[in-house]
């Protein structure tokens, strides 16, 4: 944890401890974030992550800094250009190869649970 | 022979002192012998990697060889899509999994002659620094089989230090190249950003992910990674450039060439650590190089905006694994959604989880731009903070790691002392830079690496330096015990 001298004002000082209080992950919005992340966690695990999450999460405050803020968000470490192709298929028919990795197969359809009852 | 380097390998086979099969065969006995003791491999595939022996053989009969590379035996991470052969990225979820297609640095090294005698132990999905997060097994260090080999290409790392390969593939998200490599005394090298294509290489971030050689010695790591590295139109984001000869400064003077030793690298730095790093320095020097101290502003933010960016580009691209198309499917699921979810929950292990975690939550709506945007924020002064140090020099010269390699289990229940042993080598991917890693000097019995870091495409420089740095002392030529 800083001292509130190495803050670079004040105000990035409240603000740090502020948001730290409001972004504390409990249960609650943990259940959440997994239930968005697609994993199914029971309570133990929600608990023993709950309590690395918050020291990683004090971890990024170092990011707090006004001279950061002020700065352009950077994608592209050279900053280059998304290269788009055309538009045109060259990959030839790969089922029956891909359909081999698939779990659940029935007559060339890839099998999941009902979805509409 | 299997102690030979690849350019002392490349010069039997040339006079035909010895065959490739043999040579094959050689390794493949000395690696089913160590296999059980370091779990470097998770498979190893003798039959394919004889027949490839056997037709390099045919072709140096014929005179028609492909290279230095051809006939040599080496293996790939197995994170690298090898069509045919299980690529698992050392998870649960793809223990099954048979790429239809390989990746486009496996057809390189293929097209170069090179043997592959198996696929490479790692942390699931890359991630992690210790290869304790492998499906298959913790791997252990050779130079003590206590210790953890680095992670993530710790198989990589482990298997050429042990010799049981004589290169080997790696990736370097945050320096899964470098870390291992400097754990198990080799030369590992990530190239700039867009040098090696993504091609066929299992995601973990995206726009941090690069290919890159682990061999014994820099020579070796130059020569891999001109057959490695390639314009790809399948990788949207591969550079469309040339790519020089990689070997073309292996022996180019130093005069004229300035290192920075950053000052932050070596603030709180062990000792013995910050000593060796400084008798490195000073074997610069008498090569010729000029030594300087920089700064190297904004350290202090690289944990954070690394494993933000990683853990968010890490929660999409994961996201694909859903039990559905291929990969690992829960049983007796009551309906899509806990399919989904099951079967992501029973094969991800918990590295893994705590990553997509952390990068759903700081993508998600109302935290967005607290914590994403910010650390992009912070790799953009990650990025100008380079910039200015390369102002002042031509290479910047630091440790790898804070320390040797660390006991198996020591690290592995605090994620954030895991993290932040990633100090010294995630800035060099947030920033798309070349970086390399070398055996520098030991503490105890372990060896100890040193880091240098380039400007975009100095690859070749990086490569000179390491090189006429071996050329100059035997530190990278020290075996480990179980090698006798």
């Amino acid at each position: 944890m800083k001292f509130a001298a190495e803050y670079d004002t004040f105000t990035a000082f409240f603000f740090h401890f502020f948001y730290i209080a409001m972004n504390t992950l409990n249960t609650q919005s943990l259940e959440n974030v997994a239930k968005l992340a697609k994993l199914a966690l029971n309570e133990q695990q929600l608990n023993a992550l709950g309590g690395d999450l918050n020291k990683i999460f004090e971890l990024f405050s170092a990011l707090n800094k006004e001279e950061i803020s002020a700065l352009a968000p950077l994608a592209h470490p050279l900053e280059a250009k998304q290269r788009l192709r055309a538009d045109v298929s060259v990959q030839k028919d790969m089922h029956p190869a891909l359909e081999e990795n698939a779990p659940d197969l029935e007559d060339g359809f890839i099998l999941v649970p009902k979805v509409i009852e | 022979m299997i102690k030979s380097s690849i350019t002392e390998l490349a010069q039997q086979l040339e006079n035909k002192s010895i065959s490739s099969v043999e040579l094959t065969r050689a390794f493949l006995a000395h690696a089913q012998t160590l296999n059980p003791k370091i779990n470097a491999f998770i498979r190893l595939t003798e039959e394919s990697a004889l027949k490839a022996a056997q037709a390099s053989d045919e072709r140096r009969a014929k005179n028609e060889t492909k290279g230095v590379l051809d006939g040599i035996p080496m293996a790939h991470k197995d994170l690298f899509c090898t069509q045919g052969i299980p690529t698992t990225a050392a998870s649960k979820m793809l223990e099954h999994f048979v790429p239809s297609y390989s990746a486009t640095i496996v057809e390189n090294l293929a097209q170069a002659g090179a043997v592959m005698l198996g696929k490479l132990s790692m942390d699931e999905f890359a991630m992690g620094s210790s290869n304790e997060r492998s499906y298959f097994g913790a791997v252990r260090n050779p130079w003590d089989e206590d210790c953890v080999p680095g992670g993530s290409s710790g198989g990589s790392a482990a298997a050429v230090a042990a010799r049981m390969v004589c290169y080997a593939t790696g990736s370097d998200t945050g320096g899964s190249i470098r870390q291992p490599a400097a754990y198990c005394g080799v030369t590992g090298i990530k190239p700039t950003y867009g040098t090696c294509s993504r091609w066929g290489m299992i995601a973990f971030a995206s726009s941090l992910d690069q290919a890159g050689p682990i061999a014994q010695n820099a020579q070796d790591c130059a020569l891999v990674l001109n057959a490695m590295a390639s314009f790809d139109p399948k990788d949207s984001t591969s550079y469309q450039g040339e790519r020089p000869d990689f070997t073309e400064l292996l022996n180019a003077p130093l005069k004229g060439v300035t290192i920075g030793l950053p000052k932050e690298f070596f603030n709180g730095l062990d000792a013995q650590m910050a000593e060796i790093i400084m008798q490195c320095a000073k074997v610069y020097e008498s090569l010729g190089a000029s030594i300087k101290e920089i700064s190297l502003k904004q350290t202090d933010i690289a944990i954070a905006t690394y494993y933000l960016i990683a853990s968010a580009e890490a929660s999409s691209n994961l996201s694909r694994y859903d039990g559905v198309r291929y990969g690992y499917r829960a049983q007796d699921c009551k309906d899509l959604e806990d399919l989904y979810r099951r079967s992501r929950s029973e094969a991800f292990g918990d590295e893994v989880k705590r990553r997509i975690m952390i990068g759903t939550y700081a993508l998600s709506a109302g935290y967005y731009d607290a914590y994403y945007e910010q650390a992009r924020r912070g790799r953009r002064a990650i990025l100008n903070s380079f910039k200015e140090a390369f102002n002042a020099c031509d290479v910047i010269l630091g440790p790898t790691t804070p320390s040797p390699a660390f006991k198996l289990g020591a690290q592995v229940d605090d994620p954030v002392a895991m993290f932040l042993g990633d100090l010294y080598t995630v800035s060099a991917n947030l920033a798309g830079l070349p970086a390399l890693s070398h055996p520098a000097g030991m503490i105890g019995d372990l060896p100890v690496g040193a880091q240098l870091i380039g400007a975009h495409f100095s690859e070749a420089r990086l490569l000179g330096l390491a090189h006429q740095f071996q050329q100059a002392n035997d530190i990278h030529l020290k075996l480990p015990n179980l090698l006798g």
